[in-house]
């Protein structure tokens, strides 16, 4: 019992009561691994001994492995199912299958646990899927006990496909040892009871472990350049030619590795001092409310592991790479590791590109990139800040994956796009005379269509792969940037730092980040979350028409009786004309702004006079407009405000001058609008940018017409 | 050879003026029928939106892709109304290149409207089977040459390991591609010229009197082309030098006077073309007069 009190003190005072960035993880599963690699027959061999303690208060009867290699065993695996054998723009190999088998699994007593083993499918319910295994003990593991596990196995790589694999000589192996699931104590996460979580491998989801410390001896023959996990402790030769690689790694939730006899090493020093100015020190700390000791960085080794045809593009990437260890570190809190390793996959192999594991990423890009028209398209520098950005939102805040997806690919998302933007600009990629920028990719996959799904869903769970995409990755950005409208960059950046302390290598929930946002902003923000990924919907408010014209002289026939008197029709124009050469008549104008989604947030509408004039107006659907009318007549004079009937409402006004143009959200704040075209709209027509691109269609027509014998 | 070849088309051309005129003439019609239905409907989409302005001064995707929510079919629309054109202008064009060419190779003194006229219709027919056929030698040409290539471009980018090698191999066989085209439409160009000229009834012996004329001489054909081509690229390259100043300066007119002077230029450069191609396929034989006839005295080769 006291040493429970001591675990839960311990993890308690890591979780915020001492130094706000926690140093280390509570250790709960360390691996300590033989592997060796045949290099023809692209299998491995290995040994591997597990040190699992219980940090929950109860005890723990059973294990449970991943065995995700199995994912690439056949054709009726859950991942092969999901993806249909394509994913990540990769096809898989038709013979390139890949599996991993235990083959002895001991208690350090010799017990033998293999004989009650099972796989089990808890996602699915698919017999045939051999990626989660369940093992039952005889002695259940007592709270705050350790057990200790020795297992045999051996596995085959599948052809790379979609994360892992062998290409030729090329190695990226990830995925690939019998690895525990993570085991969450009551209060992580919400639970009421502690238990696993235990989740097959899906087709859009893989990530989700205990932290704990590798050491890893890889064997494999001499000529080979190896990059891991971790820093490397040793190097030994053996007299059959072969090499045994060490790398150790405390701290971390997984462990992967590349061996290639091509790579090219290029070395790198990211240096807290000289990397990172004192002014941005200083302006890290101001923007954070943080001492400059709480944002001083550490200095990291950079190892860059590229194809020799990508050489001429090594300093962009280790410019990437130093960016992404400087502006996560400022903002969100120092990388805490000694190396990063970045693997730039071989042709052929693009389907292990893209990738995150602990201090390893792998990269992606092209000799298309190297020199000339696409030198300003910046995917492989994107791909670099984002699988980096992974340590920080999956690996460190060590986000479930699997059932919110949105907590690790979207905030890394959102954060990729700020360190893109503050290092490189706005534009993401530049040639043959267009542009692109980082927030609008997000945005051009936004639109009604995307009414279906919610944010927080598993990451199996969404209504297409498409949509996992959009909601997990653009849908959280934009999310997450219309937030940072709401509440004002400051404090969106104490927020996103103080959730990123508080969780450094701990598992949080949604609930956990909505509750830290609220906290940072002193407000409750949860009916924000509660529309923006709680529910389904979209945001998409519109000016849907906009109309001014003179105020008219009343004609026709007035009063009763003796007093009844008519205004002719030419009695009315004459006074229009009289009125007009005077001081002019007013104008009476009309707006109507509708919302076409779901999702209401509270905005401005922008009324433009002519002459330059604005007025802005608070746009809420709870309080009407009285704020509004209020300034509305300091400028018109308003002649009715209406409520909001249904989802539109109608401003109809009077003024000196004619009303030009009426925009909803007139500073783009609202990132998450699907729309932003029919955001604003004008009185009269401007005919100048249709005119353009009408003589483009002609001439382009005329040009195709051309080429078929005009 | 070719640069003489092009100039002395190019005045052809220049003489030409109301050839090329009526080329330039019939494109624009064609165009104007397909886009100004467009026009209009982009002017009443964009026209209130204050948020497509940017789009006079660069293209956005975001805009483009918030006015294809907007309005679904207006993109669509003009992609498909471009395509349809697309094949009318391919039966126009017989039409078209069958006036022009009744009028570079004749030497009729009847009206350029009479010429043109005759020729365009007598050929349309001939035209249009020499087409269909020359269409399925391409696609044999190309699928001979070039297919083989592609596949071997599919099987290095999975199997290589080389970037460089599959980018080659890509590259390769759209050059080859090209070629095959480009070859087709020469030998299409050449039968075209011989049909007109001969008044040739059948197509098919034509299409392979051409085949053989284009492939004794391939460099002087190709080389013809390719110094047309550099000038329709020259002229390209300055009509985007001067588009660009006339559009940052706002200038509409301009732009408008800009395309169709370069549409203008394109059509006197086909006029050309078609010129120096008519200078490569050799006169007829004349006729033998009956006393050489009976005398049994071969017609001299063509």
């Amino acid at each position: 019992m006291r040493a429970l009190a001591l675990v839960a003190l311990v993890a308690l005072g890591r979780a915020g009561w001492g130094d706000p960035l926690p140093s280390h993880a509570s250790g709960v599963a360390d691996y300590d691994i033989r592997v060796r690699l045949d290099a023809d027959a692209r299998t491995l061999s290995g040994d591997e001994r597990v040190t699992w303690r219980n940090l929950g208060d109860e005890p723990v009867g059973e294990l449970w492995f991943h065995l995700y290699l199995n994912a690439f065993k056949n054709s009726e695996s859950t991942f092969y199912r999901e993806s249909g054998g394509q994913l990540r723009r990769d096809r898989m190999a038709e013979e390139g299958w890949g599996w991993v088998e235990v083959k002895s699994l001991r208690l350090a007593d010799g017990t033998d646990l293999l004989p009650g083993a099972s796989f089990e499918h808890p996602d699915d319910d698919n017999a045939a899927d051999q990626t989660l295994w369940r093992v039952p003990l005889a002695e259940p593991v007592p709270a705050g006990g350790t057990i200790v596990l020795e297992l045999a196995f051996e596995a085959k790589l599948p052809r790379v496909f979609a994360r892992t694999g062998y290409f030729r000589d090329y190695f990226l192996v990830g995925q690939w040892f019998p690895k525990l699931a993570a085991y969450e104590p009551r209060g992580t996460r919400g639970r009421e009871r502690g238990g696993w979580n235990r989740h097959q491998f899906h087709a859009n989801s893989e990530f989700y472990a205990d932290f704990g410390r590798y050491r890893v001896e890889i064997t494999l023959p001499g000529r080979f350049v190896v990059g891991a996990t971790g820093k490397r402790a040793a190097r030994r030769e053996h007299a059959d030619g072969s090499a045994t690689h060490v790398f150790e790694q405390a701290d971390v939730i997984d462990f992967a590795w590349t061996a290639s006899p091509r790579f090219v090493e290029v070395k790198a020093r990211f240096s807290a001092d000289s990397d990172v100015t004192a002014q941005e020190y200083a302006d890290a700390a101001s923007l954070l409310g943080r001492s400059l000791d709480e944002v001083r960085l550490s200095d990291v080794d950079v190892s860059l592991l590229l194809q020799p045809e990508h050489l001429p593009q090594a300093e962009r990437q280790l410019r990437a790479a130093k960016a992404a260890l400087k502006w996560f570190g400022l903002w969100y809190g120092r990388y805490p590791y000694p190396t990063l390793t970045i693997v730039d996959p071989a042709f052929g192999a693009g389907g292990s590109g893209g990738m995150e594991y602990p201090t390893f990423v792998t990269g992606l890009t092209s000799v298309l990139f190297n020199r000339g028209p696409l030198a300003k398209v910046l995917i492989p520098e994107e791909v670099i800040v984002h699988e980096f950005g992974h340590q920080y939102w999956q690996s460190m805040v060590a986000s479930n994956e699997f059932e919110e997806s949105w907590l690790d690919e979207g905030f890394n998302s959102y954060s990729t796009g700020r360190v893109m933007e503050k290092v490189y600009g706005p534009w993401m990629a530049q040639a043959f005379g267009l542009r692109l920028g980082g927030v609008e990719m997000g945005r051009l996959s936004n639109s009604v269509e995307r009414m279906f799904d919610r944010v927080r869903s598993p990451a199996w769970g969404f209504s297409s792969s498409n949509n996992y995409g959009f909601n997990s990755y653009a849908r959280t950005q934009l999310t997450l940037l219309t937030l940072e409208s709401l509440v004002g960059p400051e404090t969106m950046a104490r927020a996103m730092r103080t959730y990123h302390e508080r969780f450094r290598f701990r598992h949080p929930s949604s609930d956990d980040f909505y509750a830290v946002v609220s906290e940072v902003a002193g407000r409750d923000m949860s009916g924000f979350f509660a529309q923006a990924t709680e529910r389904p919907g979209i945001l998409d408010y519109e000016v849907s028409s906009v109309t001014s014209e003179r105020v008219r002289e009343p004609r026709g026939v007035f009063g009763e009786g003796a007093a009844r008197t008519s205004v002719s029709a030419d009695e009315a124009r004459a006074k229009e004309k009289s009125a007009d050469e005077g001081a002019g008549r007013r104008w009476r104008s009309s707006v109507t702004v509708r919302r076409r989604g779901e999702v209401t947030l509270p905005t401005a509408l922008r009324l433009e006079y002519e002459g330059g004039v604005q007025q802005t107006i608070t746009l809420t659907e709870r309080d009407d407009l009285h704020a509004g009318v209020e300034r509305l007549e300091l400028v018109a004079g308003a002649r009715s405000a209406e409520p909001w009937r249904g989802r539109f409402k109608r401003l109809e006004l009077t003024s000196e001058k004619r009303l030009v143009s009426a925009s909803v959200d007139p500073e783009d704040r609202l990132k998450l609008d699907v729309n932003r075209l029919n955001n604003a709209r004008r009185s009269e027509s401007d005919s100048k940018a249709a005119s353009l691109w009408g003589a483009r269609a002609v001439f382009w027509l005329q040009q195709l017409l051309a080429l078929a014998g005009l | 050879m070719a640069w003489q070849a092009t100039r002395a088309g190019l005045r052809v051309a220049r003489r030409s003026a109301a050839l090329v005129a009526t080329l330039w003439l019939s494109n624009l019609a064609l165009a104007l029928v397909a886009a100004v239905p467009t026009w209009q409907a982009l002017a009443d989409a964009i026209g209130p939106r204050p948020g497509a302005d940017v789009l006079a001064e660069a293209f956005s995707f975001e805009v483009l892709a918030d006015l294809g929510e907007l309005r679904p079919g207006l993109v669509a629309g003009y992609l498909n109304a471009a395509g349809a054109f697309y094949l009318l202008g391919l039966v126009v064009g017989l039409v078209v290149t069958g006036g022009a060419l009744e009028v570079l190779t004749g030497a009729d003194e009847r009206p350029f409207a009479h010429r043109f006229g005759r020729g365009g219709f007598r050929f349309f027919g001939r035209f249009l089977r020499l087409g269909a056929m020359t269409l399925v030698a391409a696609a044999i040409l190309a699928a001979l040459t070039a297919g083989p290539l592609f596949a071997l471009g599919r099987y290095a980018r999975r199997e290589s390991g080389s970037e460089w090698l599959s980018l080659g191999v890509l590259a390769a066989a759209f050059a080859v591609l090209g070629l095959a085209l480009l070859v087709a439409l020469l030998v299409q160009d050449a039968a075209r010229i011989r049909i007109v000229r001969e008044d040739a009834p059948r197509v098919l012996p034509a299409l392979a009197a051409s085949v053989r004329l284009v492939l004794r001489s391939p460099a002087a054909w190709l080389s013809t082309w390719a110094a047309n081509a550099l000038l329709l690229l020259a002229a390209f390259g300055a009509y985007l030098a001067l588009s660009g100043a006339a559009v940052l300066g706002s200038r509409l007119a301009v732009l408008v006077a800009l395309q169709q002077g370069f549409v203008l230029a394109r059509c006197g450069l086909r006029v050309a073309l078609l010129a120096a191609e008519v200078a490569l396929v050799p006169e007829p034989a004349p006729p033998l007069a009956p006393a050489a006839q009976a005398a049994g005295v071969e017609p001299p080769p063509v």
